[in-house]
C-alpha cells in the first residue's frame, strides 16, 4: 500500500511532463540560442539566490533582536512577502522603482519575495539549536559579531546550500517576475517556454525546454546534501534572553519594509480602485464581487488542503532517503502546461465547479514539491530514527503513520494548508490557462487590469492577499501547538 | 471558545461556497445546450460586452451562451485542442494565419463592409498609436517625431512578441523599411523608450501612474477616461501620416457543436445596436456604419477622425507567420 | 547461544568484516571500541536498518535455529535502546511504553494481558511511577533511559542491542542508571547485547567482552577475564 502510494504521487508530478510530451507527439527540439539562455537565466537564478540568502539571514539576525510576542507578528508579517503574488511585487516596483527593470529586477524582486522564508528558517534554527550557546556566550560576554561570525554562519552552513539551491531552483523556473519585469530578454526557462508557446506554438521547443529545466532542477537538488541533524527527539523553544541579546533588530526593516512597500502602493490605490470597481458595477447589489471572494475562499483553501493532504499522503507512506530526495527535487513544469493538463480535469467542462477544481489540483501540483522541499524533507529526516525504533518494535505500518508520525507532522500539516491557502489566494498563472472565466480574485483583478482599472485591480489582489495571511494565521496558530513544550 | 468559532466560520464559508458552486454547475446541466464562445477575460467579464449580447441573443434566439476565457491567442489554440467551443472572438490580424494552420474554421454567411474573409468577421477595431496627457509633453506629429529627444525615457511601450498592439506596432514601423533599416530605427527610438512590457496592461498601468507620459495604445483610449472617469486630460496623438490598425475577429470553430446558433451569432454581433454595445463597453470602433442620427457622444468625434485610417483590404492587415517571424527576431535582436 | 556467521559490508572507505562471532542467548555480550571502529555499524546491521552486502545471523532456540537475518525487521522480535533514548516526545512514559506493548501484541502474537501486566512491572521496577505521565520531552535524561529500556523489554525480545545507553549521562547518573538496567535485564533475563566505548560501563557485569577494530573483531573472549585484564 505504501509503495502504491508513494508511486501514484510520482505519477501525479510526472503527468504534466508526459503532458508536455504527448502534445508535442514525442518531438523534442532546442530553440535557437540555447546556450545564451542557459547562461543569462543561471546568472538571473544564481544571483537571485545569493541576494535571496543574503538578506533572508540579515533578516533572521534581525527578528532574532525583538522580544518574542513582536517577533512572531513580525516574522508572520516579513513571511507575508513570501507568499505575496508577484503581481502585487510587480505593481509595487511598477509604482517606486518603474525605471530599473532587467535582470536587476528581476534579481531584487526574487530576493524580496524569498528572504522571509529563509528568514523564518534562520529564526527556527538559532531557537532550537542555538540558543544554549547563545546564552553561554552571554555569560561569558563575548560580542554578538564575533557569535555570527564564528557561531551562526557555521550553524547555517549545512543549510545555507540547502538554501541556496532552493532559491535557485525557484528563480531558474520564475514565471511572472521575469515576465513583467525582465523586458526583451527570456531570463528564465519559464519564460522560454511560456514564448515557444504563445507566440511559436512550437511545443516540441515547449517539450525539450521543460525536459531540460527538469533534469537540471533534478541534479542540482538531488546532489545537494543538507546535512539533516540526526537526533531525532523534542525540539526545544525555550525563549532565551541570550537570542534576543544577540540579534539585532534594526535588521528586521529589511524584511519589513519591502512587504509595506506593497501595502502602501496597494492602499494608496484605494480610494481610486473603489471608484473604478464601481463604475465597473462590481459593487452594487448582487454584483459578481461576492460570489468572487467566496469562490476563492474555496479554491484557496482547496487548494491549500490539497497541497498538505498530499505532502501528508507521501510523508506517512514512509518514503526511504533516495525517494525524498526526488520528491524534493521536483519541480512542477511552466504553468501553462500545468494548466492545460488541467483542462483534462472535468473533461472539458466549462463550469465553475470544474474551474475551480482545476485551479485547485493545479495549485497542489505547484506547491506540494516546494512546501515539500521548504519543510517536509527535513522535518521527516527528523523522525526517521523514531520511526527505526518503532518498527523494531514489531509497530505496523498504520501504526508508525498514525501513532507516530502524524501526531507529530500535525503542526507542519497545518502550517503546509496555510502556507498553500496563502499561496493559492494569489494564483493567476495557473487559473488563466485552466479556469473559463475569472471566478477568483486574481483572475478578476487580470481581467480589470485589462479594462484600464489598475487601480481596482490593486485593490483585489490586496483583498487577497488579506484574506490569504488571515487563512495563514488561522492555519499557522493551529500549526504552532508544539509536539511537546519543554518545562524548565 | 473562540478558536471554534473561528474554524466553524472557515468551515462555513468552505462549504457554503462548495454549495454555490455545486448550484451552479447543476444550473448548467439543466439548460439547453448553450452556444460556447471563447474570448478574452475583459470582453466577457460583467463590465465587458459579453454578458449584455449573450442575454439579447438569447432573447432573440432562444439559446443561452456562454463565454469562455482565453486570453492571448498562443494559449487560446492550445487550449481549443482539449476544451470544446463553437465560436472564437477576439483574434487580431496578427495571429489569423497561425489559426487557420492550427485550426479548422466553417466559412460563415456573416455580411460586413469591412475586410473579411469567407473564415473570420471583423467585430470591431481601433487605430493604434500613442496616448497622453494634455499639458505633460508636446505630443508626437509622426511615427519619426517619436526619436525626437523631448521624449526621452517617456514611452511605455507593449513588447510585440507577447502584445498584440505591441505587434501592431512593429509592422508598422517595419513598412516601407529593409530590416536593416528597421533595426536603426529601432535603436535610435531606445532612448525615447521607458518600458516594454510584456502585455497591453502594464504598459498602460505605467502610464497612467505617471511613470510613463506616452503609451502605444488605441485610439479610443482616451474616451474611457473622458466617460469613466471624467478626465479630460487624455488625448491621442494623430499623425499626419497614417496609424496601424487593430482589428478584431471571430470565427467559427470546424468541430463546433452549435455551428448554426454561431453563425446566427456572427451574423447577431454584426447588428447597429449591438457594435454600439461593443464599442460602448470594449472601447472600440465598430466595424459597421451607426446611423447618423443616433447619439453616440463623445465616439462620434473619434469615430470621424478615424474614418479615413479604415483598412482596405485583408491583405493589407494580415501577415504572414514567415514575416511575423521575421520581424519579432529583428525586433529581438534590436530591442532595448 | 546466537551466531553471527558472517557480517559484511562495504561503505568504500571502511569495511565490516565479522566472522563466527558469538552473541549470548544469557546475559550480557559487551561490544567495546573506539569512535569509529563500526560498532554502531554493526548494530544497525543487526537490526535490519542497514542492507548488508552479507549477513547471516542464526539464533538458537528451543524449537530450532531461527534465520535472523532473511526476517523482517518488525519480525526479528528484538529491542534497542538509542544513546538519546528516542522515545517518542509527543507520549507520556507511559504510552511510549504501551506503544511498544501494542505492537508487540499486534506483530508478535504477545498476549494482551501478560503484555498489561508486564507494563505496570516495568514502571514500578525501574522506578517509573512518578514519571509516567510527564510527556518524554520533559523527562530527565535518566529518566528517558529508563522508559527506553522498559519499552524495549515489554515485547520480550530475544535480544535486546543497548547502543552506548550510558554515553548521555553524566558519570553519577550514569553508574545509577547502569545499576538499575542490568538489575532489570538480569531479573527479565532477557540477553542484552552493550555498546559502549566506555571500560567502565562493564564493571560487574557477567558475560563476554567482544573488542572491534577498523570493522573487525580483535578481541572475543568472557567477561570475568576480560574485566580483569581491564583493570590489568
Amino acid at each position: 500500500m505504501s509503495r502504491l502510494s508513494r508511486t501514484l504521487v510520482f505519477l501525479l508530478f510526472l503527468a504534466p511532463y508526459v503532458f508536455s510530451l504527448i502534445v508535442a507527439q514525442g518531438r523534442m527540439a532546442l530553440p535557437a540560442g540555447f546556450l545564451g539562455l542557459v547562461q543569462s537565466s543561471f546568472l538571473q537564478a544564481a544571483l537571485s539566490a545569493l541576494f535571496a540568502v543574503t538578506l533572508g539571514i540579515l533578516t533572521g539576525v534581525g527578528l532574532l533582536g525583538l522580544p518574542q510576542r513582536l517577533r512572531r507578528s513580525t516574522e508572520a508579517a516579513v513571511l507575508v512577502g513570501s507568499f505575496v503574488p508577484s503581481i502585487a511585487w510587480v505593481l509595487m516596483w511598477m509604482v517606486l522603482l518603474p525605471n530599473v527593470r532587467g535582470v536587476t529586477a528581476i534579481v531584487i524582486l526574487h530576493a524580496v519575495s524569498s528572504a522571509g522564508l529563509i528568514a523564518s528558517a534562520v529564526v527556527r534554527k538559532v531557537r532550537t539549536r542555538w540558543a544554549g550557546s547563545l546564552e553561554l556566550a552571554m555569560v561569558e560576554g563575548a560580542p554578538r559579531g564575533l557569535m555570527w561570525r564564528r557561531g551562526l554562519l557555521p550553524l547555517l552552513r549545512s543549510d545555507l546550500v540547502t538554501y541556496l539551491l532552493t532559491i535557485f531552483a525557484s528563480s531558474l523556473s520564475s514565471f511572472s517576475i521575469p515576465l513583467l519585469m525582465g523586458g526583451a530578454e527570456a531570463w528564465t526557462f519559464e519564460i522560454a517556454i511560456h514564448q515557444a508557446v504563445r507566440i511559436h506554438s512550437a511545443w516540441d521547443q515547449v517539450a525539450a525546454l521543460t525536459l531540460w529545466q527538469w533534469i537540471t532542477l533534478t541534479v542540482l537538488l538531488f546532489v545537494s546534501r543538507s546535512r539533516v541533524p540526526l537526533r531525532a527527539g523534542a525540539i526545544d523553544h525555550r525563549e532565551s534572553r541570550a537570542v534576543e541579546k544577540y540579534g539585532w533588530k534594526p535588521l528586521v526593516l529589511l524584511g519589513v519594509m519591502p512587504v509595506a512597500s506593497v501595502l502602501i502602493v496597494l492602499l494608496s490605490s484605494a480610494l481610486r480602485g473603489v471608484q473604478q470597481l464601481e463604475t465597473a458595477g462590481l459593487l452594487i447589489d448582487g454584483g459578481e464581487l461576492g460570489a468572487v471572494v467566496l469562490v476563492s475562499i474555496f479554491v484557496a483553501h482547496l487548494g491549500g488542503l490539497l497541497t498538505a493532504a498530499t505532502t501528508l499522503f507521501f510523508a506517512l507512506s514512509r518514503p526511504s532517503e533516495t525517494e525524498r530526495r526526488l520528491l524534493s527535487s521536483y519541480v512542477a513544469p511552466s504553468a501553462v502546461i500545468t494548466g492545460l493538463m488541467l483542462l483534462l480535469v472535468g473533461m472539458g467542462s466549462v463550469s465553475a465547479l470544474a474551474d475551480a477544481l482545476r485551479i485547485s489540483f493545479g495549485c497542489a501540483l505547484v506547491f506540494a514539491p516546494v512546501l515539500w522541499r521548504m519543510r517536509w524533507h527535513v522535518e521527516l529526516s527528523t523522525l526517521e530514527r523514531q520511526v527505526e525504533v518503532a518498527e523494531i518494535f514489531g509497530a505496523s505500518a498504520q501504526m508508525i503513520a498514525w501513532r507516530i508520525l502524524w501526531p507529530q507532522l500535525r503542526p507542519l500539516f497545518y502550517w503546509t494548508w496555510g502556507v498553500a491557502t496563502f499561496w493559492a489566494f494569489g494564483d493567476y498563472a495557473i487559473g488563466a490557462v485552466a479556469a473559463s472565466r475569472p471566478i477568483t480574485l486574481a483572475l478578476l483583478s487580470r481581467a480589470l487590469l485589462e479594462s484600464y482599472r489598475l487601480e481596482a485591480a490593486a485593490i483585489l489582489i490586496g483583498l487577497g492577499l488579506f484574506l490569504g495571511f488571515l487563512s495563514y494565521l488561522f492555519f499557522s496558530n493551529r500549526g504552532e501547538r508544539n509536539v511537546g513544550r519543554k518545562v524548565s | 471558545m473562540r478558536g471554534k468559532w473561528i474554524t466553524g466560520s472557515v468551515m462555513a464559508l468552505f462549504v457554503g461556497s462548495a454549495g454555490i458552486l455545486y448550484l451552479e454547475n447543476r444550473q448548467n446541466n439543466k439548460v439547453t445546450k448553450p452556444l460556447v464562445v471563447m474570448s478574452y477575460a475583459s470582453f466577457i467579464a460583467s463590465w465587458g460586452p459579453g454578458p449584455e449580447l449573450a442575454k439579447r441573443f438569447e432573447a432573440k434566439t432562444g439559446t443561452p451562451v456562454q463565454f469562455v476565457q482565453a486570453d492571448d491567442a498562443g494559449i487560446l489554440l492550445q487550449r481549443l485542442r482539449l476544451v470544446s467551443a463553437d465560436v472564437v472572438l477576439g483574434l487580431d490580424q496578427s495571429v489569423l494565419t497561425g489559426a487557420r494552420s492550427e485550426m479548422s474554421w466553417l466559412p460563415h454567411s456573416a455580411k460586413v463592409d469591412f475586410p473579411h474573409d469567407d473564415f473570420f468577421v471583423p467585430i470591431d477595431w481601433a487605430p493604434v498609436g500613442f496616448v497622453y496627457r494634455d499639458g505633460e509633453l508636446t505630443p508626437p506629429s509622426s511615427l519619426d517625431d517619436l526619436r525626437h529627444e523631448r521624449f526621452k525615457n517617456q514611452i511605455a511601450l507593449e513588447d510585440p512578441r507577447t502584445s498584440a498592439p505591441g505587434f501592431q506596432f512593429l509592422s508598422w514601423i517595419a513598412r516601407g523599411r529593409t530590416d536593416v533599416e528597421l533595426k536603426t530605427w529601432i535603436r535610435q527610438m531606445h532612448p525615447g523608450i521607458q518600458s516594454v512590457s510584456p502585455s497591453w496592461s502594464q504598459a498602460y498601468g505605467l502610464f497612467t501612474r505617471g511613470t510613463a507620459k506616452l503609451v502605444l495604445s488605441y485610439m479610443t483610449s482616451p474616451l474611457y477616461h473622458q466617460l469613466i472617469e471624467r478626465d479630460e486630460r487624455y488625448r491621442f496623438a494623430l499623425f499626419s501620416g497614417g496609424h496601424a490598425v487593430h482589428v478584431e475577429f471571430a470565427g467559427i470553430l470546424a468541430k463546433c457543436v452549435s455551428c448554426d446558433q454561431a453563425r446566427e451569432f456572427l451574423q447577431f454581433l454584426l447588428l447597429a445596436e449591438n457594435q454600439k454595445l461593443i464599442m460602448e463597453k470594449n472601447w472600440m470602433l465598430p466595424v459597421v456604419e451607426l446611423p447618423a442620427t443616433e447619439d453616440l457622444g463623445p465616439f462620434r468625434k473619434v469615430l470621424e477622425a478615424a474614418r479615413y485610417l479604415k483598412p482596405k483590404d485583408m491583405a493589407t492587415l494580415e501577415v504572414s507567420t514567415a514575416d511575423r517571424e521575421r520581424l519579432l527576431k529583428l525586433w529581438s535582436e534590436a530591442a532595448p | 547461544m546466537s551466531v553471527v556467521k558472517c557480517l559484511e559490508h562495504d561503505y568504500g572507505d571502511f569495511k565490516i568484516a565479522i566472522h563466527n562471532w558469538e552473541i549470548l542467548d544469557q546475559g550480557v555480550t559487551a561490544f567495546l571500541g573506539p569512535s569509529g571502529s563500526g560498532k554502531s555499524s554493526v548494530i544497525r546491521h543487526l537490526l535490519g536498518l542497514e542492507k548488508s552486502d552479507r549477513l547471516q545471523w542464526f539464533w538458537n532456540e528451543e524449537t530450532g535455529q531461527v534465520d535472523l537475518a532473511s526476517m523482517l525487521i518488525r519480525d526479528r522480535r528484538l529491542g534497542v535502546v538509542f544513546q538519546n533514548g528516542e522515545l517518542f516526545p509527543h507520549m507520556t512514559a507511559k504510552q511510549n511504553i504501551e506503544f511498544a506493548a501494542e505492537a508487540a501484541v499486534a506483530s508478535r502474537g504477545a498476549k494482551r494481558s501478560e503484555v498489561a501486566a508486564s507494563v505496570g512491572r516495568l514502571i514500578q521496577d525501574l522506578s517509573l511511577e512518578r514519571a509516567s505521565e510527564t510527556l518524554a520531552v520533559n523527562l530527565s535524561g535518566g529518566e528517558r533511559q529508563r522508559v527506553a529500556l522498559a519499552r524495549a523489554l515489554v515485547g520480550r525480545p530475544r535480544l535486546i542491542l543497548l547502543d552506548e545507553p550510558f554515553s548521555a549521562l553524566d558519570a553519577e547518573l550514569r553508574r545509577e542508571v547502569r545499576a538499575i538496567v542490568f538489575r532489570v535485564l538480569a531479573e527479565h533475563n532477557i540477553p542484552a547485547l552493550l555498546v559502549t566505548h566506555d571500560p567502565e560501563d562493564l564493571v560487574g557485569l557477567q558475560g563476554k567482552l567482544t573488542r572491534i577494530q577498523d570493522g573487525r573483531i580483535v578481541e572475543d573472549r568472557s567477561m570475568t577475564r576480560a574485566v580483569e585484564g581491564e583493570r590489568g
